[in-house]
């Protein structure tokens, strides 16, 4: 893709996708730049929203600067690294305000075409499944780093048989006051509610 | 009794087959009913056309030097009408002008219909595609030399995909009656020596009874799993002059049984399937029919087991809990892994990591046991690497799977105690759970970019889904450049709901396959639906015109992301490790300058197509337009400009 077509999505990015700020600050266009012309789009989309088969989910809930920069030298995962000689710690900051300045667009349950997406036959053998909520939470939010059931997803670890580590009050701590790089969703993000809700989940993995 | 020498079938039978059968056939070819029509199967030999049965009687004069009467080439017709086949495709190629002639004219151009086709490549393609669908196989008649060269890639990835495929290639064997230029250059000693590394058999009859034999052979071997290709070397004196002896007999082909795994293997894995605490059964394409689908269902029911389905058939419903394909979970805590027709069984229990250092990882945890129960086993291969990385499993059956699985499911229901039937509740509410886990974080993962430009592949696949799951829908192509959204998100359960991928991973091959799995389910009354990459379209457009040409309802949309978007991404990952600019991964890998017109290609070649979208809003209304269209009879193409994955 040559610099002009980059130039031309990256103003579709901004412009179009209708999940970034109307008018976007000077380092956000330049990381909007940088994320095209360095190829991160091609596995994380232009938008950051990731791919099953490529890369994962960058936005919106970002990495904290320190976890991207981390994840960019030495990746976890499979993902090529980044060296100082392609992309400056300054280049990574802007590439970190432009997904940062993603915000948190539609949920499935807003979008006719994906809310009216079965569940198949599974909810015929749940009459009231007390981890729904949770679950939905943890789509929302957790997935992008531990993956779908906890399993990993190559930046954050597995979830699975956290219980055997954590209980479910240790789980909450965790949640609402994460260490590096764990993103701190809460209170912003997640309410009480949902990190109780979350928490049941992952202690049921 | 007599017997012929030369075909050993019986002769008196035959005869008095002609004798009783002759009239009624005499006075349908009156009222024109075509010949081989009227012929119907009589005990255990068909009956040959009028044609023939008067050249059985009484030999036809050969005719004057301008003049050929009972030419080679009709008997070869009825042989072939033996098989069955539905449809033939071919481009044009002067080696098989004499047996060309035969189908259409001799032939009625009926069972099997000739297709016009505008590159070999495409022709095996959409006999590939055909093939998945229709559960049969299609011919193609090719080139000598150039055109088998042309059409090479789409049998490897049929041969790759174990899809047979039944070749007729013209020749022309003596050099004393070639004329000087291009009948030289398009004949060959050997010709099937370019593509034998990926067919079954091949021959090179030297008379029509060697012709009838190595046919019906040929029929036989591509229908034993695994199945391929097999290819017969028409020659064209053979085919053009007149038959100099009586028309030989054509048996009736009976179609080969399965082989199915022994009784005393199937116990022993019934008893370890049953003693698992967490068995998985995986499939690649073990469903040949909607039998083999239903039947995989039923298996995994009696355990609560989760399958794996690797997509190379429709082989288990998207829409069932047990269908954990998505979930490593279920592999990683597995004690027992039963595999079905995976052709890669080592991607199901390992790995090799993309990075400087190719190390090779496990995804089971030790001391997990691995049952292959595959017809991949039953078949040899040397060359091509088609066939994966090496697994030593714990017990390996040379079986057909489908075939093998009534009676892995009777054993099953002998071995289980009532403590095991027990435990499926708690069974089925686990993989309940997870299901409904999965499923909403794929409608989350949907949502993100939902609105943006160019489109998300998650919007561009669920728009269509909107608007095809009330009707009797075929997704006719490959999932594996889409994010598998369609099995994530899609409710997919009968078995032409997806027909698998390309198998050889070579690209040219999804234009074409649609295009044939179309007309196999145009008799259906199906609508058939085809997301094609740019890449992919644009190895052969021309297919788009046999779809036309034919009025061959097909509803395709152009996952255009103006790159070879794969090839882009190695590119960069390499120029990363090198510490070297990774801008200059674009050259060579991406088409956006001139950006592609797809629905400019596509209107030239006579289908209905629409401008480029790029806004998400304009899919959905365009997307009503072309399924209008398609609703009707005809071809329909959408370029839809998308974010790269």
């Amino acid at each position: 893709m040559r610099i002009t077509s980059i130039v031309a999505v990256c103003a579709l990015a901004l412009t179009l996708a209708g999940s970034v700020g109307a008018e976007p600050s000077r380092d956000v266009a330049a990381g909007s730049a940088l994320f095209m012309k360095n190829g991160c789009y091609e596995c994380h989309g232009t938008v950051g929203q990731g791919n099953r088969n490529a890369g994962v989910q960058l936005a919106p809930h970002t990495l904290p600067l320190a976890a991207l920069t981390q994840q960019l030298r030495k990746p976890r995962g499979e993902m090529p690294p980044y060296s100082t000689a392609l992309l400056s710690d300054a280049d990574v900051g802007k590439i970190h305000a432009y997904l940062s300045s993603i915000s948190d667009g539609k949920h499935a349950a807003q979008i006719a075409l994906l809310s009216d997406v079965t569940n198949g036959n599974a909810s015929a053998g749940i009459a009231n499944d007390p981890l729904a909520a949770g679950r939905i939470v943890y789509a929302q939010n957790c997935t992008g780093c531990h993956g779908a059931s906890g399993v990993g997803g190559g930046i954050g670890p597995a979830l699975v048989n956290e219980k055997a580590r954590k209980d479910l009050a240790a789980t909450i701590a965790v949640i609402k006051n994460p260490k590096m790089p764990m993103p701190a969703l809460f209170p912003k993000t997640l309410s009480e509610r949902d990190v109780a809700a979350v928490a049941a989940y992952v202690q049921s993995l | 009794m007599s017997i012929d020498p030369e075909s050993g079938v019986r002769r008196r039978a035959f005869l008095a087959g002609i004798a009783t059968a002759g009239a009624a056939a005499g006075a349908a070819a009156v009222r024109g009913t075509r010949p081989a029509e009227a012929a119907k199967a009589s005990g255990n030999v068909a009956l040959p056309s009028p044609r023939l049965m008067a050249a059985e009687t009484e030999m036809v004069p050969a005719g004057s030097s301008e003049h050929v009467k009972n030419a080679g080439s009709d008997y070869m017709v009825d042989v072939v009408k033996s098989l069955g086949l539905t449809y033939l495709a071919s481009m044009p190629g002067s080696t098989f002008r004499g047996i060309q002639e035969s189908f259409v004219n001799y032939g009625g151009n009926a069972k099997p219909e000739w297709l016009t086709v505008v590159h070999e490549e495409i022709s095996g393609a959409i006999a590939h595609g055909y093939a998945k669908i229709a559960g049969r196989p299609m011919g193609i008649v090719v080139h000598n030399t150039v055109g088998l060269q042309h059409v090479s890639m789409a049998l490897y990835n049929a041969w790759a995909d174990r899809v047979p495929i039944f070749i007729l290639i013209g020749n022309i064997a003596d050099a004393a009656s070639r004329r000087p230029g291009a009948e030289w250059n398009h004949t060959a000693n050997d010709v099937a020596e370019i593509v034998r590394g990926y067919i079954k058999y091949d021959d090179q009859p030297a008379s029509l009874v060697h012709f009838r034999e190595s046919v019906q052979r040929a029929f036989s071997l591509m229908m034993t799993p695994p199945m391929g290709s097999a290819m017969i070397v028409v020659d064209a004196d053979l085919a053009e002059a007149p038959m100099t002896a009586p028309a030989p007999p054509i048996p009736v082909l009976h179609p080969v049984r399965m082989a199915v795994a022994d009784a005393e293997s199937i116990a022993t894995v019934a008893s370890m399937l049953v003693n698992a605490t967490d068995p998985v059964l995986v499939s690649g394409r073990h469903a040949r029919t909607a039998n083999g689908m239903a039947n995989l269902v039923r298996l995994a029911e009696l355990l609560q087991a989760p399958v794996v389905d690797t997509l190379g058939r429709m082989n288990f419903p998207t829409d069932h809990y047990l269908n954990q394909s998505y979930d490593p979970a279920a592999v990683r805590a597995s004690d027992l892994i039963v595999n079905l027709e995976n052709d890669n069984l080592f991607q199901v229990v390992g790995d090799v990591v993309d990075h400087v250092e190719r190390a090779t990882r496990s995804k089971i945890k030790p001391g997990t046991k691995v049952v292959d129960i595959n017809s991949e086993l039953l078949a040899g291969s040397g060359n091509y690497q088609d066939r994966q990385r090496f697994y030593p499993s714990d017990i390996s059956i040379g079986a057909d799977a489908e075939a093998s699985l009534p009676s892995l499911i009777a054993a099953v229901e002998k071995a289980l105690t009532p403590s095991r039937i027990a435990q499926n509740d708690a069974r089925a509410a686990k993989y309940r759970a997870a299901f409904l886990t999965r499923r909403a974080t794929d409608k989350e993962a949907a949502a993100v970019g939902w609105d943006s430009s160019p489109i998300s592949v998650a919007r561009m696949c669920m728009e269509l889904w909107s608007q095809i799951k009330h009707d009797d829908w075929s997704l006719v192509s490959q999932s594996t450049f889409l994010g598998a959204w369609p099995q994530r998100l899609w409710d997919m359960n009968k078995f032409h709901h997806y027909i698998g991928h390309a198998g050889g991973a070579g690209v040219g091959y999804q234009m074409g396959a649609a295009v044939g799995a179309a007309l196999a389910n145009r008799e259906f009354g199906r609508l058939s639906v085809n997301i094609v990459g740019d890449g992919e379209l644009n190895c052969m457009p021309g297919a788009l015109w046999t779809a036309a040409h034919h009025k061959i309802p097909l509803l395709t949309i152009v996952h255009n992301n103006r790159a070879w978007h794969q090839e882009l991404m190695h590119v960069t990952r390499i120029a990363d490790r090198r510490d070297r600019n990774p801008a200059g991964a674009f050259i060579g890998t991406v088409m956006d300058d001139p950006a592609i017109d797809y629905a400019k290609i596509a209107q030239g070649y006579g289908v209905y197509a629409e401008e480029p979208i790029t806004d998400p809003t304009r899919l959905g209304p365009a997307l009503a337009r072309a399924i209008k269209i398609v609703k009707s009879g005809k071809p329909a193409l959408l370029d839809v400009v998308t974010q790269g994955r």
